[in-house]
């Protein structure tokens, strides 16, 4: 039953493959190639995109992309599918290509070619026309944000929107087009836009001949233009022209990239489904360059004569000075303040140098302080001048007169700084006695005012005192040299000793080796016997001793505490051998032997 | 042992003889004419000859405190606070107790514009040796000397004797040797001759390089005292110090505005 089962299932299966095969044959026996283009109208800086489609055939080969001068032609995607409607299937594989021109110009682009089985199989060729670049604008003239017309260059719109708005552009506008060297002039670029956008690279212009100070690097804002939204992105940079005559800023150039709907192969129902939802996958991301055209200035030179006291500021400014104090004691320090404030290049902000009569002078760093708004830079630049006078005095401190330049009045505006007095107190002479002086500060404390300095005695001694001079490396061999001998000693004392023990030991033992070998071996010498005896006690108990007698090595023995039988047993031998020596003993030696031997083992040990 | 007894009295004898001569040298120029021709141009108020004279003396007679301390005052009455200050802090070093200087020191400093709050002050001879700075260096070499002959002779006596040395007792010494040795070292080499110097010119730009177009990190003012970190020479006529101030800001200053202590 199950065998039955499963050859019906394998019939089936090869009948509907049989089917399949014959029916998808068909579909692909009929094979095209077509080829689409986007736009065939773009300027220089826009590209525009070839779609080669192949319908009917799984598989080709690539589409033999044609040469075409002045064009580049470059692959950036593909895609497949198989299509099964009202029972037809069928295949298309889609290839893109990226078309860049390097020339204006009209183009004829050949047929792509394609191959399968041997066959060629061309498309449609494709004609492009590619005009001069153009600068984006607005659908109808903006009013300049600084008061003037931005320029009207030829309108740009994006793709499938002839008939409508466009949906983004740029500008880039100056607040004056004829400025004073030094002005400050804002230069705005803005973007606007209906769709979203990726901006990509942003390209300002050189602007060598300008301090250049960006004072709003991002904002995004709204606006509403011909009753439509746009939303904008602006950048604001204030410009100060450093040289007169006619200057060009440069064109200003942003990419953009910004998606856009497929509809070449939309059905009625996609277009019913006209989301961008469910136009997921039917978009395509497209780039464009934006450009702003160049603007020309023409920078005015300040008008002559120029007063001496000018500042270089061009602008609108005002200037204030302070004294820190206005009395001090000569010797002191009164700083004196001045700081020039306003709107323009107060970076230029000089002074002339300053010198007053009796009062040292010291200038010190100016400090600038830049603010920045979205309509102008403008801050201030402070001016410090420490004054220390020498001697005591009613000092006055000058008038002091500066000038700017006023670009909207053209012309020089003063700024006048009254005189300021300043009360010097009489310091100590060279003859006061007191070298201090005791004030009370406003707290009450205690504060020691030195008026000068401690004079120098009269005593020519004091030249030869302090003279004592140590050589640093003397100094250090010195103070290191007696632990370096002291720790040499320590070793040395230590080897020597060890050394003379040494010999001891080795005499030791040599004279017990003597002895014990004639006591073994007795050779009927006692003579050479008793001086082996002598010679071992000698070394033994460290002493000079080659003619002890027999009382005297008992009291040797006793002295190094050998116990009294040992030291006696001793004395007894001793004094037997000395007898059979000389001959007044008979007996035989043979049992002094023992009785030495068995001695000298005691004492050994001891 | 009466070798050893006699190599040791004789290699003692060779290093006191060989040494003491090193030791002690007296300057014993005759100056006194020109030093009392000096004091008696400065009291006339004759200041730059008075200056040329203690400098030439300063050039014949080494480290002499007082000297320092005569020239310190004497570019003092000529406005020359920069270079005042830096021959009173060389004063300093060979006679730091005394309260004259220490006076016109403290008054020079304060008619300067910079007035550091900090000081240059090294953590270990504030804290382990902080009565360092009260004694010369000469002092020091003197204490030392004394203390290793004092020591180190005791326990060469001990050695030579064959006494029992204690071991505890030449602990304890070794380490009080060693702590004043230490501080020596420390203070001897923290505070040595050309590790600080003073800015002699009104105003000195602090450059991040010794490459003049280098824009300022920071101005110095005359008297200002910097320690000496590096140094680069390009010359007889340029050379460069890179100097730090107490809280550690770094810069390059020329050699030229710049006044060794």
């Amino acid at each position: 039953m199950i065998q039955f089962t499963m050859i019906n299932r394998i019939k089936t299966f090869i009948l509907f493959f049989t089917i399949f095969y014959f029916l998808t044959g068909q579909a692909w026996a009929s094979l095209s190639v077509s080829a689409s283009m986007d736009d065939h109208d773009i300027s220089l800086d826009e590209d525009t995109t070839i779609t080669v489609s192949i319908s009917g055939a799984m598989s080709t080969s690539e589409p033999v992309v044609p040469k075409v001068s002045g064009l580049s032609i470059i692959k950036t995607g593909h895609s497949s599918q198989v299509q099964i409607v009202n029972g037809s299937m069928s295949s298309v594989s889609e290839h893109i290509y990226t078309v860049v021109p390097d020339h204006e110009g009209s183009y004829t682009i050949p047929a792509f070619s394609v191959f399968s089985n041997g066959v060629e199989y061309k498309s449609n060729p494709l004609t492009l026309t590619v005009t001069r670049s153009t600068y984006g604008s607005s659908p109808n003239p903006i009013q300049n944000p600084f008061g003037t017309k931005s320029p009207q260059p030829t309108q740009q719109y994006d793709q499938g929107s002839d008939q409508e708005s466009p949906k983004f552009w740029i500008e880039s506008s100056v607040s004056s087009k004829q400025p004073y060297v030094s002005e400050q002039i804002l230069f705005k670029f803005k973007l606007y836009s209906l769709t979203s956008l990726q901006t990509d690279e942003f390209v300002l212009p050189d602007f060598n001949d300008f301090w250049v100070e960006e004072i709003t690097p991002e904002r995004r804002d709204q606006e509403i233009i011909n009753g439509q939204r746009y939303a904008t992105y602006e950048k604001v940079y204030a410009l100060f022209p450093m040289k007169a005559g006619d200057i060009t800023i440069g064109e200003t150039a942003l990419n953009v990239q910004y998606q856009v709907y497929d509809q070449r192969n939309s059905s009625n129902l996609d277009r019913f489904f006209n989301d961008p939802f469910f136009n997921m996958g039917k978009t395509k991301l497209r780039s464009k360059r934006l450009k702003a055209p160049p603007i020309d200035l023409h920078v005015k030179s300040l008008p002559k004569p120029v007063p001496d006291d000018f500042t270089n500021l061009v602008g609108d400014f005002g200037v204030q000075t302070s004294l820190s104090e206005d009395q001090i004691q000569a010797g002191g320090t009164v700083t004196l303040e001045i700081v020039f404030s306003g709107v323009g290049n107060i970076k230029d902000a000089e002074i002339p140098e300053f010198k007053l009569n009796e009062i040292k002078t010291y200038a010190d760093k100016p400090v600038l302080e830049m603010q920045k708004s979205s309509k102008v830079l403008s801050g201030k630049k402070i001016f410090k001048i420490a004054l220390v006078p020498t001697k005591p005095g009613e000092y006055t401190i000058p008038a002091l007169h500066f000038s700017y330049f006023d670009p909207k009045k053209s012309e020089y505006v003063p700024l006048n700084i009254d005189s300021r007095s300043l009360v010097v107190l009489p310091s100590q002479t060279e003859t006061t006695n007191s070298l201090l002086t005791q004030t009370f500060n406003q707290s009450g404390q205690q504060e020691v005012m030195y008026q000068d300095i401690a004079p120098i005695p009269m005593d020519p001694d004091r030249m030869m005192k302090n003279n004592i001079n140590i050589n640093p490396t003397i100094f250090y061999i010195f103070v290191l040299g007696l632990p370096c001998l002291f720790l040499i000693f320590i070793p040395l004392r230590f080897i020597m000793q060890k050394t003379r023990g040494n010999r001891r030991k080795y005499f030791r033992r040599e004279t017990h080796r003597v002895l014990m070998n004639k006591l073994k071996n007795p050779d009927g010498d006692i003579d050479s016997l008793l001086e082996a005896l002598r010679n071992y006690l000698a070394a033994h108990f460290n002493v000079h001793g080659k003619a002890l007698t027999a009382a005297e090595m008992k009291e040797l023995c006793l002295q190094n505490k050998i116990s009294d039988s040992v030291a006696n047993d001793l004395e007894q031998i001793v004094t037997d051998l000395e007898a059979s020596q000389y001959g007044f003993r008979k007996e035989s030696g043979v049992q002094d032997m023992n009785r030495l031997v068995k001695v000298i083992q005691l004492i050994q040990k001891k | 042992m009466k070798i050893i007894n006699k190599i040791a009295f004789f290699c003692l004898l060779i290093f006191f003889v060989i040494l003491a001569p090193f030791f002690v040298h007296a300057d014993e120029n005759d100056s006194i004419g020109d030093y009392k021709k000096a004091v008696e141009n400065y009291y006339n108020k004759k200041f730059e000859e008075a200056l040329n004279v203690f400098l030439k003396l300063a050039e014949n007679k080494s480290d002499n405190g007082y000297l320092y301390y005569d020239l310190g005052n004497t570019y003092y009455k000529l406005g020359k606070l920069g270079a005042a200050i830096q021959y009173y802090e060389k004063a300093l070093r060979s006679i730091p107790r005394d309260s004259d200087l220490k006076t016109n020191l403290k008054m020079v400093r304060s008619k300067l514009l910079d007035k550091p709050e900090e000081s240059f002050s090294d953590y270990l001879i504030s804290t382990l040796f902080f009565w360092s700075s009260s004694v010369s260096l000469y002092e020091f070499q003197m204490f030392l000397v004394i203390l290793s002959l004092l020591f180190w002779g005791y326990a060469f006596f001990k050695l030579l004797r064959k006494t029992p040395f204690f071991k505890v007792n030449f602990i304890f010494f070794v380490v009080i040797f060693v702590y004043f040795l230490g501080g020596y070292y420390l203070k001897s080499h923290l505070y040595e001759a050309g590790s600080f110097g003073v800015i002699l010119s009104p105003e000195v730009d602090v450059k991040a390089n010794y490459i003049d177009k280098d824009k300022p990190l920071f101005q110095l003012h005359e008297g200002t005292k910097v320690r000496i970190i590096d140094a680069q020479d390009f010359g007889e006529k340029e050379k460069w110090f890179r100097v730090e101030m107490p809280l550690g800001q770094k810069g390059w200053v020329s050699s030229q505005v710049i006044g060794i202590i």
